[in-house]
């Protein structure tokens, strides 16, 4: 008798210490995802504080403006406008109060156009910005503002430091659960690749993929030479998801 | 007196037209080059000489301020810098730049830095003929 109740005191400890030891788990768990949540928000807010701070930077806000200055003396209105236009709508979507941490593809590369499309009237011929998009990847989800500031590394480094034509191409391919998404700058650029000299722009986004796909995402930079062009590819893979 | 002579040295083909823009009201002035890079623009400064020029700093190939310390001793032209970065201006004034104007300017202000070359380069043209005149005395 006084082993049975001695056995079932046992089974009552080892019962508490159970449980006990999956609360505080749950509770470690718990915490975990809220400080997961906490950092992936955090990250958002910084990249779009990265993403201002582009758009404020004096080198491109200023040219812009003085583009479109430019623009409306030589009697081109038309032309101002819609460059005035497109700024207005890039200002407010970085402004944007309720920023979702992904956005469909489709709609990435709707702000990447304004972006774009700016710089051209800027850069001119020498700026050619091409897209390959598979089919059916619309609706795929990339995280929000992340081609943007590669858009911009490539412009910085490989369209402004070279005198003739520089091709940008966006595009996006998938496996059956990967999205490949790369940026490729090709050009008589002068500026050498250094892996060392990454860069914020690269380091920011790095970190952010790690944080929103963890150990499913992969970041390469892909520096080529072909005859007398150059340039560099970066070529991301995230988990292939849809809305 | 012949006309002042300018040079245009800018990447980006806009903002070469708003120089030439502010320029059309100097009936005076001859723009001899308009380069879209460093390169360019110094092998057009050497062989023209010119008397204004407007460089851009942030050019492909050669910056501006590269293209400066390029320059002979002996040839003083009176150099604006037009950018729409001010971190470089203490560097361009050390580079004897005369005046920096940053994009976006207004026409007054573009008028300012342009009265300023224009006092310099008659100024040079002046020194440039003064030992012929002297010859021809003698």
């Amino acid at each position: 008798m006084t082993a049975i109740s001695g056995l079932f005191y046992n089974f009552i400890i080892y019962l508490i210490i159970v449980l006990i030891v999956n609360g505080l788990k749950y509770y470690d768990d718990l915490q975990q995802e809220k400080t997961k949540t906490h950092q992936l928000e955090k990250r958002l807010a910084e990249s779009r504080m990265q993403f201002l701070k582009q758009q404020l930077q004096p080198h491109f806000l200023f040219n812009t403006h003085h583009s479109i200055i430019t623009l409306m003396k030589i009697g081109l209105t038309n032309k101002a406008v819609s460059m005035m236009e497109k700024l207005s709508d890039l200002m407010r979507f970085a402004l944007r109060e309720n920023m979702q941490q992904e956005v469909p593809l489709q709609k990435e590369l709707e702000l990447l156009q304004l972006y774009v499309d700016i710089q051209k009237i800027r850069f001119e011929d020498k700026l050619v910005v091409e897209y390959q998009i598979e089919e059916h990847l619309e609706k795929a989800l990339v995280p929000t503002m992340m081609l943007q500031p590669l858009i911009e590394n490539a412009i910085k480094y490989a369209v402004e430091t070279s005198e003739g034509e520089t091709t940008i191409t966006i595009a996006a391919t998938k496996t059956d659960d990967k999205l490949f998404l790369s940026i490729k700058d090709e050009g008589s650029s002068l500026y050498n690749f250094n892996e060392t000299k990454k860069g914020i722009g690269i380091s920011n986004t790095e970190e952010r993929l790690q944080q929103l796909y963890g150990r499913q995402q992969h970041l390469e930079l892909k520096p080529f030479k072909n005859n007398n062009l150059k340039g560099l590819e970066v070529v991301i893979k995230i988990p292939l998801h849809y809305v | 007196m012949s006309d002042c002579t300018v040079l245009i040295a800018d990447d980006e083909k806009l903002a070469r037209e708003a120089v030439k823009l502010q320029l059309a009201t100097y009936p005076n002035v001859q723009i001899v080059a308009e380069c879209t890079n460093g390169k360019q623009a110094l092998e057009q400064i050497l062989q023209q000489k010119p008397g204004i020029i407007f460089l851009d700093i942030q050019m492909p190939v050669l910056n501006g301020l590269e293209i400066l310390q390029q320059l002979p001793a002996a040839y003083h032209p009176a150099i604006i810098f037009v950018t729409a970065y001010d971190t470089y201006a203490l560097q361009a004034f050390e580079n004897d730049a005369i005046d920096y104007l940053l994009k976006p300017f207004t026409d007054n202000r573009f008028d300012k830095a342009f009265q300023k070359a224009l006092k310099i380069c008659k100024s040079q043209q002046v020194d440039e003929s003064l030992p012929e005149a002297n010859l021809t005395e003698r």
